[in-house]
Formats: C-alpha cells, structure tokens, sequence
C-alpha cells in the first residue's frame, strides 16, 4: 500500500475542505438567489403583505367604511370575553375535523388499496371514485341537501325512509350533530377520492421486491402484507394528506353556508363562518378571530409534522 | 425597474388617469414596459382604470349603479326606464351593476377598492344608512329634497321616516314592500275555513290564525304554515310584523333590544306553540322567502312579498289570495322595499345621481317599475293614478299588500342593525322555533348580544 505524503494528505484535505466566503462564492450565491426574487415578490404581495394586514386589523375598531382606528387589544378581549358564538364556532369547527380528515383518508386508502389490484373495470372504478373531485363544493352541497332535505319539500332519502315508517333526523333545523354528520358525509364523497389517488400513487411506488421478502418472511395474506409493509411504507404519503386535509377541513367554508347556512341555531358555524359573518360589519373582531386561527393551524401542523416525521418509514 | 422604464410607465399612467388612454392600451404598454399581466392589471384598477372618478374629459358624468333587481324586471327597467332617462339626461351615462345577491359588504368592499367602478350609487335595504352616514359617504340628500318640496311631500310620509337617520333623510325610496299572508283558497274551502278579510283594521286574529292552522293542518298532506327559517335577516324581518301586530317593538332608537319584553315574549311564545302543536312546516334552511312549500301544497298559509307578482299571475295550480298579517292588538306588517343611495365621490357625480334619483321618484317611472317588478310605489300620486288603480282592480290579490301599508313598521337604521338581525336570529329564533328553547331565557340571551353590538 503506499504511503500517503503529507503533501498529498494536505491536497486532500483542502479539496474536501469547504468553500469559504470568497468574493466569487458570494456572487454565485446572489446570482442563485435572484431567480428567487420573482416568487419572493409574488409570496409578499399574495402572502405576507395580506397576513400582516389582517395582523394590524386585529388592533383596529373597523367596518369597511372610514378609516380604523387603533383600540389595542378590544377585539381579543371580544372574544375571549363577550362571544359565546366565537367558542361554539371552535368547538363546531374542531368537531368537522375530527370527523372529516379521518373518514376522507380512512376511505381514501380504502379504495385505493382495493383498485390497486388488476381487474376488468378497474379504469371505470378509478374514474367513478375520482370524478366528484371535479364537482364543485356548491353544487355538490345543493345536491346533498337536496337528496336528504327535511324541510316542507322532503329530499328522496328522508322520503323513502318515511314511506316505511322510519323518521330521518331532522337536520336543517333540529338538529346540530346530525348537521354535522351530512356535511362531513358530503364532504367525505367529494373529497376522498383525491386521497385515493395519492394512495394510489404511494402503492404502485412500493417495490413489489418488499411484498416478495415478507412473503418469504411468513407473512401468508394480503393484510398481513398491507399492515407490515404497504402501510409503514404509505407513511409520507399519509403524513401528506393528514396535513393537506387537516388545513382544507379547518379552512372549509363552502359546505357549511350552502348546505345550513351555519345552523341550526349556529350549530354548523365555524371558525371561518364566523369570520365571514363579522368581517363586514366588525372587521377588527373578524382579523382577531383570523389572527388567533392562523396561530392554532400553524401550531397544529407542526405538531402533525413532528409526530408524523419521526414515526415515518424509509428504505 | 431602471430609470428608462420608470419614466414610460409614468407616462402611461398620466394618460391612464387623464383619460388619454384606453385600458387595453395601457395593459399591452404596461406589459411592454415589463410589468407582468397581473402587477398591469392590478395598477390599472389602482389608477381608476380611465377616469379616477367617474368623469370623463368632455364633462359627461358616468355614475355606477348597483342593484340586485330581479331579472325580469330588470330587463324591463333597461329597455324601458333606463333610456327614456338617458334621453332627458344626455350628460350622465349610468352603468348598472348586477350584484346578484344583496350582500350589502359587497357595497363596502367596492367603495372601499375605489377605482372607476366604485358605486356612486346602490340600491339597498335601509339597514346600512347609519353605517354610511357614520363614515360620511352620504351627501346632502336632505338639502336637496327640501328643495324639491313638491317630491318631498309625495313620498309616503312613513316612507320619509324609513329613509332618514339622525333627524334628516339619507337615501331616498325606490320602491317599497312588505310581506303578507299568502292563502290557498281551496285548502281554506277544504277546511270550512272562513276567508279573513283584505283590510287590515277587520282581518283576523291570532287566535283565528292559530284556529285556521289547526284545521288546515287536518288535510292530507298538508300543514297549517309555512315557518319560514330564513336565514337571520329574513326572520328578523318577518318577526317585525309580527312584534308589531303585538304592539312591541324590536329596537330601540338607541339601539337596546326592545324584543325581550313582555310582548316579545307573548310573540315567540305563540309562534312556538304553532309549531310545537304540529300546525307548521318548515322551509329548507336560509330559504324562508321560497314559496316552494305553498306553491307544492305542503303548507296552506305562507308569509311572503309581492316581488313574486311575475309568479303568481302565471300559478294557475290552485286558487289563492292574499291577506294581511292576523292581529293581536292591532294590525300590522314590516317595512321593507329598496331605497336608492347616493355615494359623495364628486359633485358632478352627485349630481348625476341626483337626477336619476329625481326621475326615479316620477309618476312614471314609479308606476312602469312597480306595475313590471310587483313591488309597491312610493309615492301617493302614483298609488292614487288611473293606471295604478285599474292594475289593482287586475289583480285584486295585491290589495293584501297595498293596504298593510299605512301599518307597516320599519327596521332600524342604526350601524348594527345587520348584525342585531344575525344576533336575535341565531339567539332567539332558530333555538325557540327550530328547538324549542325557552322562549324568555333564549330572548335574554339575543338581548344581551344585541346590547353588547352597541358601539
């Protein structure tokens, strides 16, 4: 073997030394970070600018009309203090997330673990599960309540259901959870198929190498094979629709104004609901009430992806 | 952006505003320049997109105007009304803006963008004068009809009051309404259930209400009324005439929720005992003003406006008519109707508004508008006209309305009074209605929010 010099240990060490400030590093690094600036820019205007503005708001006594004017902290102590309907509406919102994000990524593997497998049909069911994905949430949600309306005019589920002597709950204007319980259900149809084509996608990317080998290793049937490999395997993908749907589902809007209009009794009013009622009229209690909601999703988030990241599989 | 670019995009922007510039030439020249299509368009809104304030450089004004005015009408209004005034008025050009849905936050958001579609008027309920006249957008409408003593005194005087805040008038009325109550007549034959009577001092009484209920809801298929779960506006609203007929009031002048005495209580409660004696069916959710359940037969009675005139004279699919709200202590319905606000962007544009609104208040335009949209005229030479009278005699079912006029009562003009109809609708009526809440606690609870919307 030969001996290394000095010399050359030295040369070696220099190459793999890393590069210093030098004027030139410094250039190159300004020249990569000006391509950056047109999206910076953009995320200014469209992002930062917007936050910080809601920011300001939330210390104003605002309508719309005239100018602000600064009250300090007035609008948190609303809140916190004077809105009974602020903490129903977290408490409403709090529940569709606890309801919505599971059942869409619980159904969206589901399905994706079952049009994994070749078939004939198995372009139809894809295309079936995916197409309310296009629909938008306006028309899906008046159809919804259209098909399970119990108003003077009854939706054809109630109807059926009345025709053999069973009483549909009466959502639009009794009762709150089973209000709940439609919108999730609507919003579980419309959107579970978007998580079942990212499952999909994490599915056909598993070697098909790491089924053979724990088939070797004594796992005999398929749900041996979906808990001990699909699964951990899944974990980025999960971790991406667990986040993804838990900040779709905090900011939905759509579902709640067209299917109850917030009710019954503004059992159906969220966070975002609530801002959208007082943005008008109290726009310093709304940015307070926005304010406070960017802060408990950025937190909540990070927590998911904390949790999520140490408990993720790579191989 | 170097100094070469700066000085063009200055340029352009000078032309933009001067109005020496069309806005598709200033987008490609924009572009040009090196703006992005986004940051052109964003700066042409920005600099009024040809003129900053309506006006052009010949001295014709061009004022904004937006409506939610339905379509039939509002086509008729377009083709018909709109062109005899841009005859008389060859200065002003009015571009209507359909907002589709009466939001009145759209209005604020407008007015607060500015730009050159910025409102310079609207067409609204009377909930918003105290919002605008706190944030002095209003100008000096009541100088202006003092001095137009002859329109002053035409205007129906509760009219007068219904458009004024602080003592003077603010926004002047285009057309009003008010909801009464639709009958099915064979349903009522069916039923052995007397017809009330059209005039409101001689119509029926609660307690007849209640009766008629009971035995209409013994029909197959059918219930007594149709409860409206409108939405917090639409219920507040209704909920007036009903209050009124009460002898209650809702709000105070000083904005403390009047609703949660004595006769506000009486009033819930009775409501509450129609549905929980099984004599109503319910609308779909935020939808109180569709009729749907009436015109399907489901419910006999329904509370609801004469904007549906283009409907009804075509429902051919039983016979009906229309009846004043039943009274307790004396009759009564609720104000409502659209009144036309003028925005103070620029003396020229005021004046331009002020025109239109001055043709608005005409004979002509009042009876050509209310005879096409079914809405009420506004002024007494119009209701009282040869044209207008044999229209009623048309359609007598439109008495029902006419005559709760004189009774109606109006909902308050305060700044919150938005927010107080959200407050007493999400409070009171949808857990005392829909849930059957206790009736006193659930008002003191709506009245507590109401007193804390105070400013």
């Amino acid at each position: 073997m030969a001996v290394q010099t000095q010399k050359q240990v030295k040369a070696m060490t220099l190459a793999n030394k890393p590069r210093g400030l030098g004027t030139s590093a410094i250039l190159r690094q300004l020249q990569a970070f000006s391509f950056t600036v047109p999206a910076l820019v953009l995320l200014a205007i469209f992002l930062i600018y917007p936050i910080g503005y809601v920011i300001y708001l939330s210390f104003q006594r605002w309508n719309l009309l005239g100018n602000p004017a600064y009250i300090g902290i007035k609008n948190y102590n609303t809140l916190f203090l004077h809105s009974a309907d602020f903490f129903q509406a977290i408490g409403s919102t709090l529940l569709f997330v606890v309801l919505a994000v599971p059942t869409q990524i619980i159904l969206g593997l589901y399905l994706a673990v079952l049009l994994n497998e070749k078939f004939a049909g198995r372009t139809f069911f894809r295309t079936t599960f995916f197409i309310p994905m296009a629909i938008s949430f306006v028309a899906a949600g008046i159809v919804f309540e259209r098909i399970f309306s119990t108003g003077s005019n009854l939706g054809i589920i109630p109807q059926t259901l009345a025709n053999i002597g069973i009483n549909f709950p009466d959502w639009e204007h009794r009762s709150g959870t089973w209000a709940m319980l439609i919108i999730v259900l609507m919003n579980t149809w419309k959107s579970a198929g978007y998580s079942m084509i990212v499952y999909l996608a994490g599915l056909q990317s598993i070697n098909p190498d790491y089924y053979e080998a724990a088939q070797i290793d004594g796992a005999q049937n398929a749900w041996q094979r979906f808990l001990y490999i699909s699964l951990p395997l899944l974990g980025p993908t999960t971790t991406l629709l667990l986040i993804t749907h838990t900040i779709g589902s905090f900011r939905a809007f759509v579902p709640f104004f067209v299917m109850t209009n917030g009710g019954p009794a503004g059992a159906t009013t969220t966070l975002i609901f609530f801002v959208y009622n007082n943005y008008a009229n109290r726009t310093g209690v709304a940015s307070a009430a926005t304010t406070l909601f960017l802060i408990a999703v950025l937190a909540i988030t990070a927590v998911q992806f904390l949790i999520t990241r140490r408990q993720n599989v790579y191989y | 952006m170097i100094s070469e670019q700066r000085e063009a995009l200055d340029d352009i922007i000078g032309k933009i505003r001067t109005g020496r510039m069309t806005r598709r030439n200033f987008i490609e020249r924009a572009i040009a320049v090196g703006l992005s299509s986004t940051a052109a368009v964003s700066l042409l809104e920005a600099c009024g997109g040809g003129t900053d304030t309506g006006t052009s450089s010949n001295g014709k004004a061009t004022v904004n105007l937006y409506h939610t005015i339905p379509t039939s009408t509002e086509t008729y209004w377009k083709e018909n009304l709109l062109t005899v005034f841009a005859k008389k008025n060859p200065n002003v050009t009015l571009v209507p803006y359909q907002l589709g849905v009466e939001d009145p936050t759209v209005i604020r958001s407008k007015i607060k963008a500015g730009g050159s579609t910025a409102p310079d008027m609207a067409w609204l309920a009377s909930t918003e004068t105290g919002a605008y006249v706190q944030a002095n957008l209003v100008p000096d409408v009541d100088g202006w009809l003092n001095k137009h003593p002859d329109l002053k005194n035409n205007i129906f005087p509760s009219l007068v009051t219904l458009s004024s805040f602080q003592g003077k008038v603010q926004s002047l009325p285009w057309m009003t309404n008010n909801t009464a109550m639709w009958i099915n007549l064979d349903a009522f034959n069916a039923a052995k259930v007397p017809v009330p009577s059209q005039d409101p001092e001689k119509t029926w009484t609660w307690d007849e209400f209640a009766d008629a209920c009971k035995k209409l809801s013994a029909l197959k298929g059918m219930k007594g009324f149709l409860m409206h779960n409108g939405g917090p506006g639409w219920d507040a609203w209704l909920f007036h005439a009903w209050l009124g007929a009460n002898g209650g009031e809702f709000l105070s002048s000083g904005g403390d929720a009047s609703f949660a005495n004595a006769a506000g209580q009486e009033t819930m409660s009775f409501l509450q005992s129609l549905v929980k004696n099984g004599y109503t069916t319910y609308s779909a959710p935020n939808k109180g003003y569709d009729p749907s359940g009436w015109y399907t037969g489901k419910a006999a009675i329904t509370a609801n406006g004469p904007w549906n005139f283009p409907d009804l004279v075509k429902f051919k699919t039983f016979k009906f008519s229309v009846v004043p709200y039943p009274r307790n202590k004396k009759p009564a319905t609720n104000t409502g109707g659209n009144q036309l606000f003028v925005f103070n962007r620029n003396q020229q544009n005021v004046d331009a508004s002020l025109a239109y609104a001055e043709y608005m208040l005409s004979d002509d335009f009042q009876i050509a508008f209310n005879i096409q949209s079914g809405n009420l005229p506004v002024t007494q030479t119009a209701t009282k006209s040869a044209q207008y009278q044999d229209h009623l005699k048309q359609y007598p079912f439109l008495a029902g309305w006419v005559n709760g006029v004189p009774y109606g009562v109006a909902r308050s003009s305060l700044p919150q009074a938005n927010d107080v109809q959200t407050a007493f609708g999400q409070t009171a009526w949808d857990p005392i209605i829909l849930q059957g809440a206790d009736v006193k606690q659930s008002l003191a609870k709506a009245a507590d929010k109401t007193n804390s919307l105070k400013p």
